[in-house]
């Protein structure tokens, strides 16, 4: 999968190129924003990277263009910046993700896959984690190869614990999964799907956290 | 166009003083002419009167007695003072009073006036004021009988009385009309309103002329006062001029007139409060290089020890280490760079009804992991229907994660954290408890310093976490308390926000 990235700082950008080469993408890396619009006028990519503080044509600027011509490549925003207000200003302008930097590669190459993935809308294959793998065609579940099946609610809680694995998931934010944005759901249907999931997983698969939410860790051992 | 608000203050005072004068001035002359323009025509409208009674007294000085002359017997009086020049039966009189302004006494000048005219000069106005009065002797049956020799041979007024006429030159004449008691002579008497006139611009003249040759006079004296009265401005100003980044004692107040006070005192606090943000930036900025020496010095060695190393082991751990002070300079660099945003900040930016719970569940989702990594147990606890509390969500958030994640690190692996939000009397109260070591009661004031780390950490921190906390919770005007954690074990941090955030302190 091609990947352009865009970002100016030499060091930075030969690490980020190490990493997401690393996790099997194929690096496409540009320094500047005019660089970055000519190549996306050339070839086509699975997702771009993209540093606001770009030498000649900034970052928001080709994301403006970007979006101006039509093109729904999956952006995400790599940046110093971080205030809520620089987070919703990026969004608001058509990026995808939104990450400060110093965040953590691995989180980096976690978010970047989950853009392809969207992205690619249910055509890519599966979602490996751990000894865990979901099957986003069929919409099939299995545990060490062994099929197992699941509720469509199930299936959708499970989806995106393993989406932000190694991460956090709020109740609300699983309750919004599978409800949209209904208020006053039964409080009890989430831990009920979770006891689901538990018995058919094991025990250990999904954490509480409690009072806030529930994660799968990146690899669960 | 020029508005008001570009003229200078001085400018201002000027033009405003100016109008203010003028209108005054004004408003004094129009009424002084207007007085003078009444006591003319009054003095006027006597000596009418006074002329026509003295003229009817000459036709008919008693009751009875149809005229006058003294001596001259053969005709009916009137005869015997007219001039036979202009017609054989109307005698006109060559020329009027001597008396001028109201001592027409009567008889004697009527009497003699066709005797001394010729021989005595008359001073220009009165005799121009002679020239401007006629008048009619008429008899009951319609017949003239004497006339001055300006007046017209036909009746001057129609009516007794006053009265007024254009003649064909379009000179206005007023008129007074009056009848003997028992109707045999009608005497009407005019004047112009020329003399009038001229006496009432005379009168205006005196009042204005020195109205406009003093107005240069004024607008210096003016200017001058307004130069000198606006003189401490300019001292102020220069005062100001003078101030330098590096020089921002406040400014004298010796001097400064009372109505430049306030302006001086708040100019004052505001230098204060420069002075202050300059100093603390400038002790940020010092502290975070120095600071940031620390970790980059980490890295360098881990990275030669990693570099060097022959054993895949010991470079592993050098990695390690080498990624675990890349971490401490991130999160050195995360905080300072919040304490950047909240030290200038006078009051609480954006505040608004603040969900602590959902900012306190958003702050565990993110802080979890690495508490899971630590094998660590985080828990939160919130009471049910919670009321909302004024605060800047984004600014609680970095108070919470500043407190968990203090939590999180200095507590051991498999340790607990909770996180407790409940009621108390005047809002939510907000607490952060472990296990941990805790902190020396002897030490709780000091932890709150910028900088300040406790002796015999292994943690390495930046010691800016609870600087940030409570500056927090300076901005919300809220309490924030170390005490010891459950159970008498490590430690709770609990923070106490306000329902009323414009509270009485």
């Amino acid at each position: 999968m091609r990947i352009l990235l865009a970002e100016d700082d030499p060091l930075l950008g030969d690490g980020l190129r190490a990493a997401l080469d690393k996790a099997g993408f194929k690096v496409v890396w540009v320094k500047d924003g005019g660089m970055a619009l000519n190549m996306l006028r050339t070839q086509d990519y699975a997702a771009m990277v993209l540093d606001i503080g770009l030498p000649a044509v900034d970052g928001m600027e080709v994301l403006r263009q970007l979006r101006a011509d039509g093109n729904r490549l999956p952006v995400l925003i790599l940046t110093a910046r971080d205030t809520t207000r620089d987070k919703v200003i990026a969004l608001d302008r058509g990026a995808d993700d939104y990450l400060v930097k110093t965040a953590e590669m691995e989180e980096l190459i976690a978010r970047v896959r989950a853009l392809v993935r969207r992205s690619a809308n249910g055509r890519v294959g599966s979602l490996v984690v751990g000894n865990l793998s979901l099957n986003l065609t069929t919409h099939t579940i299995s545990i060490n190869d062994q099929p197992i099946c699941l509720s469509t609610c199930e299936f959708a809680v499970l989806r995106a614990l393993l989406e932000a694995s190694g991460r956090v998931l709020t109740r609300s934010q699983l309750e919004e999964v599978l409800y949209g944005w209904k208020k006053n759901v039964d409080s009890n249907a989430l831990e009920v799907h979770i006891h689901h999931l538990r018995q058919k997983l094991g025990q250990d698969v999904i954490k509480t956290v409690r009072g806030i939410g529930y994660t799968i860790a990146r690899s669960p051992s | 166009m020029i508005s008001i608000r570009d003229l200078s203050l001085s400018q201002r005072l000027l033009v405003g003083l100016l109008i203010v004068t003028f209108a005054f001035w004004a408003v004094i002359a129009a009424l002084t002419i207007r007085d003078s323009i009444n006591d003319t025509n009054e003095v006027f409208d006597a000596h009418l009167t006074q002329t026509a009674v003295a003229l009817l007294s000459v036709a008919g000085p008693d009751e009875g007695k149809p005229l006058m002359s003294p001596g001259a017997g053969e005709q009916p009086s009137p005869r015997g003072i007219l001039d036979t020049r202009s017609g054989p039966s109307v005698r006109v009189a060559r020329s009027a009073h001597p008396g001028g302004s109201g001592s027409l006494s009567g008889q004697d000048n009527a009497v003699q006036a066709g005797g001394w005219t010729d021989r005595q000069t008359l001073p220009s106005l009165h005799l121009e004021y002679a020239k401007l009065l006629r008048y009619q002797i008429w008899s009951g049956d319609g017949r003239l009988l004497l006339r001055s020799a300006n007046a017209p041979e036909s009746v001057m007024a129609e009516h007794d009385g006053f009265s007024e006429t254009t003649d064909g030159d379009g000179r206005s004449w007023r008129h007074f009309s009056i009848w003997d008691p028992r109707l045999v002579y009608r005497v009407q008497v005019s004047d112009a309103d020329d003399v009038r006139n001229r006496m009432v611009r005379n009168v205006t003249l005196h009042v204005v002329t020195p109205l406009v040759l003093g107005l240069p006079v004024l607008v210096f004296l003016l200017w001058f006062s307004v130069s000198r009265g606006l003189d401490p401005l300019g001292r102020l100003t220069h005062q100001i001029e003078e101030k330098k980044p590096d020089n921002l004692l406040p400014l004298e107040l010796q001097g400064i007139p009372k109505e430049l006070r306030p302006v001086v005192l708040a100019l004052n606090r505001l230098l204060v409060r420069v002075a202050h943000a300059l100093d603390s930036e400038r002790r940020l900025t010092a502290n975070a290089a120095h600071e940031l020496r620390t970790p980059l010095a980490a890295i360098q060695a881990h990275l030669h020890a990693a570099r060097d190393a022959d054993d895949r082991a010991v470079r592993q751990g050098a990695l390690n280490q080498l990624q675990r002070s890349v971490e401490r300079g991130i999160r050195l660099v995360r905080q300072l760079l919040a304490l950047a945003r909240l030290d200038p900040e006078q009051k609480l930016p954006d505040p608004e009804q603040v969900d602590i719970a959902a900012v306190a569940q958003a702050v565990g989702a993110e802080l979890a992991p690495l508490a899971l990594a630590r094998e660590q147990t985080l828990e939160l606890h919130v009471e049910r229907g919670l009321p909302s509390v004024p605060g800047n969500p984004d600014l609680l958030s970095i108070l919470l994660a500043n407190l968990v994640d203090n939590a999180i690190r200095y507590t051991q692996r498999s340790g607990h954290i909770d996180v407790d939000i409940r009621r108390w009397e005047s809002g939510v109260q907000i607490g952060v408890s472990d296990d941990g070591p805790g902190i020396p009661e002897a030490q709780r004031e000091a932890v709150f310093e910028r900088f300040y780390r406790i002796a015999g950490q292994d943690q390495p921190g930046s010691g800016l976490g609870l600087a940030i906390a409570r500056r927090v919770v300076e901005l919300h005007d809220a309490r924030i308390t170390i005490g010891n954690g459950p159970g008498n074990r490590g430690l709770t941090v609990t923070i106490f926000l306000y329902s009323d955030l414009v509270r009485q302190v």
